[in-house]
């Protein structure tokens, strides 16, 4: 049978052959990098290498990349950070942010701080005028997903963040942006952005799982405390083997950027094509193939497409029974509709977003691959929303 | 080195002229459940003893809890029927208590069958005491409240125990014939199917796989409930029903607002036409009165009519909190919250009839067209045995 993934979204399908190579470097400097001896300071040697790299990807200065477990951790340090400050305040996000920000943030209303929350426009872009309208005295911190793991939506982060610094209580507000999506797969130059901290994740564009980083402008007070690893920012022994591979897959990724932007969007613009001659289909957000296909706008890796009145997750068990591996863009649960918290802010109708499929691509995706899925689908979503209709 | 168990049983004992039946079946139960382990289970006329071996013990003491008919069992020691021999026991008996902690207040039960014996049981129970409270200061005699009680029973041997361990009562599986459950994946039916195996019914399942619109997934939670059941039910054999063509005309022909009805009625007629293939006497599903639009009286009605086979529902008048309790209790309600759940939302009426129109639900089936499909779905069954076999 067929195995076509197409979920790249969710975790990008491994580069073995650089894994294999982050492997054998791990294991020929093993030593803790915190020990004096000879070893151990080959093996901080390497750590300070792969930063070195990294910066040079992302356009930081080494010393602002911290180690981490990878973005759900990232984003939650930036979160929880604001427990050690003494006046408590507000904090902005908007209403599409991923799970990571959206919770921590949720459970710091139990501390007492307030969080407000900016929906986007249909598109599923954020006005900068509305977000930094909601700025006040009271507000710390403001937090955006910058590129929006179901719709793909890219937020203008320079704008919003420029109007964050001229707003009266700019200089005391720290801008956060989860990176996750964008990291390796568009250009993401985090010196030259209006921001103080970002997340990314090294899974998302072939890397290791289990790390990832955190971009810190200037050092934040974090709750926790130990080793002093990572500047005293994030304790405990490095994951050499995860470093490695994130500098080497930030490293390829980059230098391919713009060929796997051209790529991805030719893959797009065929799914678009295709998938809009089914009967009924839509895409999520509606906006033109003209937009959906503007990098700038969306990311070119992720189109989320529905077929009412098939269920986004009966599309997705059919398909994956053929050999073709999409992701949902909502779940339906027990005898209820569900939306999904980004539809929601986003206006979509229920029976559109039930029914939303999101289908991401790689660098290793082929154009042969797009056509043979989108000839399943043709004839699979047909069957069913023939045997659905009354 | 094997330990002996004694065996009460309850209303078995109360039974007349067929108690060896019940008798037969319980002992075959017995012996099935611990197929693979060598044991003896012999003894009648209300007392049954297993002897297996020690390492074997947290088995035999499972399927001793769990198998029906049973009310209690203990762990015994078999000796000679000499009193000094038996006061030997209960006094290894008495310091085991008194180490565990128990309490110091106990009293002996004396039973002798074997009226050969030179004393009496009132004079067995007064020097085990006596030999007991000698041997071991500060215990005391309560025959009213006991922390702890020393058994003596004179038969062809005697026999000393302490602690009776409960069983789940009822009737052995199997001596009340065979019954078809309806099983979902939810909470309700492997309860109602424990309920029916414990008066003695033997239990088959049906269950109604909609694929692609219920996953893999919620059919591995349905033959995981079905695995859970089978150690009560002496096994079971799920019959797995392709329903997805009969579930589709239903979404197409059928009244929308008697979707529910119309589709239950479908499954009653499936598992009636399995049930009676297999000579079952009746038909057992989890509904309780009004706990959802197809359990109000007309509905059930409705329901009920697509056979003339019984359909046993006992949990007809419990709360959902009584049924989640046995549901915990029987070790399923983790697995039935599992959220696997049917797609059914493209299947569920927004507003599901409540009261319906009986001759008009008749007219409203018969627009499906739909016999030859439950027909089709019903020969093309899986068959899947669970095994009631503990290890």
């Amino acid at each position: 049978m067929e195995h076509i993934y197409l979920d790249w979204a969710a975790t990008a399908l491994p580069d073995q052959k650089l894994l294999n190579e982050a492997l054998e470097s791990s294991l020929k400097s093993f030593a803790n990098p915190s020990s004096p001896h000879k070893s151990g300071r080959e093996a901080s040697a390497i750590v300070g290498q792969q930063r070195k790299i990294l910066a040079g990807c992302f356009g930081t200065d080494p010393r602002q990349l911290i180690f981490t477990s990878g973005g759900t951790e990232s984003n939650n340090m930036v979160v929880f950070s604001l427990l050690k400050k003494k006046r408590k305040g507000n904090i902005i996000i908007s209403g599409i942010e991923h799970p990571s920000i959206y919770e921590p943030a949720a459970s710091l209303e139990k501390f007492g701080w307030k969080v407000r929350i900016v929906n986007p426009e249909p598109s599923s872009i954020v006005d900068p005028e509305k977000m930094a309208s909601m700025i006040d005295e009271e507000t710390r911190m403001v937090l955006l997903i910058m590129v929006n793991n179901e719709t793909g939506a890219i937020q203008p982060v320079n704008e919003i963040g420029k109007l964050i610094q001229k707003s009266a209580a700019g200089q005391n507000i720290h801008f956060h942006i989860d990176a996750v999506q964008a990291a390796g797969k568009i250009p993401l130059n985090l010196g030259a952005l209006p921001v103080h901290s970002a997340s990314i994740s090294s899974h998302k564009f072939q890397g290791p799982r289990g790390c990832g980083l955190l971009y810190l402008k200037k050092p934040l007070e974090m709750l926790y405390a130990g080793g002093g690893q990572e500047g005293g920012l994030r304790h405990g022994t490095e994951n050499t083997f995860g470093m490695i591979g994130t500098a080497l897959a930030a490293a390829a990724n980059t230098a391919a950027i713009d060929d796997n932007i051209n790529h991805a969007l030719g893959l797009k613009k065929i799914l678009i094509d295709r998938i809009s001659k089914i009967k009924g289909s839509l895409f999520i957000p509606r906006c033109s193939t003209e937009e959906l296909l503007n990098p700038i706008m969306f990311s070119p890796y992720i189109l989320l497409a529905s077929l009412p009145p098939v269920p986004g997750e009966i599309l997705v068990r059919v398909m994956s029974d053929r050999g073709f591996e999409i992701g949902t863009g909502s779940a339906c649960a027990t005898g209820k509709k569900k939306k999904s918290r980004i539809m929601d802010a986003i206006g979509i109708k229920t029976h559109e977003s039930f029914s939303a499929v999101r289908i991401s691509t790689g660098p290793k995706t082929d154009m042969e691959e797009i056509h043979r899925f989108c000839d399943t689908l043709e004839k699979e979503s047909t069957i069913l929303i023939n045997s659905l209709k009354r | 080195m094997d330990k002996l168990y004694l065996i009460k049983i309850g209303e078995i004992a109360l039974k007349g002229n067929n108690k060896s039946f019940f008798e037969k079946k319980l002992k075959k139960n017995i012996k099935m459940s611990l197929k693979g382990i060598q044991c003896t289970v012999f003894g009648g006329r209300g007392r049954f003893f297993i002897e297996a071996p020690k390492e074997s013990s947290r088995v035999v003491e499972q399927v001793l809890s769990n198998t029906f008919g049973i009310t209690g069992y203990s762990e015994v020691s078999r000796i000679e029927k000499d009193i000094d021999l038996i006061i030997g026991e209960a006094i290894k008996l008495a310091e085991r208590n008194i180490a565990e902690g128990i309490g110091l207040n106990f009293k002996v039960n004396s039973r002798r069958s074997d009226k050969g014996f030179a004393m009496s049981s009132y004079e067995i129970c007064c020097a085990v005491a006596d030999a007991v409270l000698d041997r071991i200061p500060g215990l005391k005699v309560d025959v009213h409240n006991p922390d702890w009680a020393i058994n003596v029973e004179i038969r062809e041997t005697a026999f000393v125990y302490g602690r009776v361990d409960k069983g789940p009562g009822g009737l052995p599986v199997g001596c009340a014939g065979g019954g078809m459950l309806l099983l979902s994946g939810g909470i309700d039916s492997p309860v109602a199917g424990y309920l029916m195996a414990k008066r003695g019914l033997s239990i088959d399942a049906i269950y109604f796989h909609t694929y692609p619109y219920t996953s893999d997934e919620a059919r591995q939670k349905v033959i995981d409930l079905a695995g859970i059941l089978a150690k009560y039910t002496m096994g079971i054999n799920l019959y797995i029903i392709p329903f997805t063509e009969a579930q589709l005309r239903i979404k197409e022909k059928g009244l929308e607002k008697a979707g529910t009805l119309l589709m239950r009625n479908a499954m009653v007629r499936i598992a009636d036409r399995i049930a009676k293939g297999k000579n079952d006497l009746a038909l057992v599903t989890g509904e309780a009165l009004s706990q959802v639009a197809s359990q109000t009286p007309e509905s059930i009605r409705y329901t009920g009519s697509a056979t003339d086979l019984p359909i046993f529902r006992p949990l007809i008048g419990m709360d959902k909190q009584e049924i989640i309790n046995i549901s915990k209790a029987i070790g399923a309600y983790r697995t039935s919250i599992l959220p696997f759940d049917d797609c059914c939302t493209l299947f569920a009426p927004e507003h599901p009839i409540t009261h319906p129109d009986f001759e008009r639900m008749k007219e409203e089936f018969d627009k499906l067209d739909i016999e030859e499909l439950l027909i089709k779905a019903a020969d093309n069954a899986e068959k899947i045995h669970l095994s009631g076999v503990y290890t």
